[in-house]
């Protein structure tokens, strides 16, 4: 076999040719990679500062949340306090009070009072503000402190469906940003024993006569603000010495029993007219709702005549 | 609450709320109620023979749901109420503004 050298020379050419071809395409590549490679580290060094920078913006953002969420807290705080601090002092006799308010949230809407109107009347009230929180707080305790200065106008506060009467007439849900109150509003005349009240959509005052006998209080009328022109009526009881009346809101009996079964009230005024003390109420309403916060506030005020 | 019974009878919404009215679904109720109000008869009876409970947060929506029935022309009034809701709503009052009938025709009789 021969082979022809010019033939070999010809492939050798063409080997080397191919090769070139090749490693030129190789350094293509490679430059296309290299590229790439700059392009990722420039990435990944932008990102990482990015990184750090949104890192820090975070921070920041938290560090500012946490003074907010402070300031916040202890403006709840204060404002807790407030609320606390137009309660009545308790009465040590004449008649003697014993009362407690236990919010569901740090801020709730009830609120309570009693005070002098002369020196043959005194005038008890409990009211309770639709919801919670600061709002509801808000309007509890407007309502209480014009009771308490006797701030309604051509009103007889020693008059009980006249004081909800023009209660009602100040303050329409409408104009208090959609929120009302219930309440109980009693009068106690020393002279004659006769005890005058006015209920708004409040639950019943219960009165432990001395004998035994329990009596619940309330009179029809839906709570303060929900309608205009609404007329309360003044009912009238006694009260000897040796009484109690104990005023509350829904939030002190309105607990489960069992799942889906509501405390009954007359259950309630059973426990609560055999209880020497309000916290011994706390405590069996406590026991009954199980652990965690009472879903609504919790106030009574007992009242020893 | 996801979705609240209902029925027209006679021009006139029955609303059939089941089991409970309470802070959890006090608003659902409302949304719901607002909506059907919109749609169609702005006459209201709430049929309440399956509510065993009624919260305040339920007088609540009870209460805006009527006022928007009257705003419409319309008016809400209570039918069937059990004992513990017969309760709740004597001692807020609703008996007298809004009524309480012992039947859903009665109920309709008293809206016109």
């Amino acid at each position: 076999m021969t082979v022809s050298t010019e033939a070999l020379a010809g492939s050798g050419e063409l080997a080397i040719s191919q090769n070139e071809t090749r490693f030129a395409a190789l350094q293509e590549e490679l430059a296309t990679l290299r590229a790439e490679f700059d392009d990722l580290a420039l990435l990944y060094e932008v990102t990482t500062e990015h990184g750090e920078a949104v890192e820090n913006q975070l921070a920041e953002a938290n560090l500012e949340l946490q003074r907010t969420q402070t300031r916040l807290s202890e403006e709840l705080t204060e404002a807790t306090n407030y609320v606390f601090s137009i309660l009545p002092t308790p009465r040590d006799a004449g008649p003697r009070t014993r009362w407690l308010l236990v919010p569901s949230t740090e801020l709730g809407g009830d609120s309570f009072g009693y005070h002098e109107i002369d020196s043959d009347h005194i005038a008890f009230y409990l009211l309770d503000v639709c919801g919670h929180g600061v709002g509801a707080a808000l309007l509890s305790v407007t309502a209480i402190n014009v009771l308490r200065s006797a701030a309604l106008p051509q009103t007889d506060f020693r008059d009980p469906g006249a004081v909800l009467s023009a209660l009602n007439e100040a303050f329409p849900m409408e104009k208090q940003n959609n929120m009302y109150f219930t309440i109980w509003y009693g009068v106690h005349k020393r002279s004659t024993g006769e005890l005058r009240y006015a209920s708004a959509g409040h639950p019943p005052s219960v009165l432990c006569k001395s004998g035994g006998e329990v009596l619940t209080l309330s009179t029809p009328g839906i709570a303060i603000g929900m309608m205009p022109d609404m007329v309360y009526r003044t009912k009238l009881g006694e009260i000897s010495v040796g009484d109690r009346l104990h005023l509350v809101s829904d939030g002190t009996f309105e607990v489960e029993t069992a799942p889906g079964e509501m405390l009954a009230f007359a259950d309630f005024v059973e426990k609560l007219s055999a209880s020497e003390a309000p916290e011994l109420v706390l405590d069996w309403v406590r026991g009954l709702n199980g652990p965690g916060p009472l879903p609504d506030d919790f106030s009574l005020l007992t009242v020893d005549f | 609450m996801t979705n609240l019974n209902h029925d027209v009878i006679d021009g006139c919404l029955v609303l059939r709320p089941s089991r409970r009215i309470d802070s959890a679904n006090a608003k659902a109720f409302e949304d719901e109620a607002y909506l059907l109000v919109d749609k169609g008869p702005v006459k209201i009876v709430i049929d309440s023979a399956d509510l065993d409970y009624i919260s305040s947060a339920g007088l609540r929506v009870i209460l805006t749901t009527a006022k928007k029935a009257k705003a419409a022309g319309g008016g809400l009034t209570i039918a069937c109420a059990k004992v513990n809701v017969r309760e709740v709503l004597m001692v807020s009052g609703f008996d007298t503004i809004f009524g309480l009938h012992d039947s859903v025709e009665a109920a309709i009789a008293s809206l016109g």
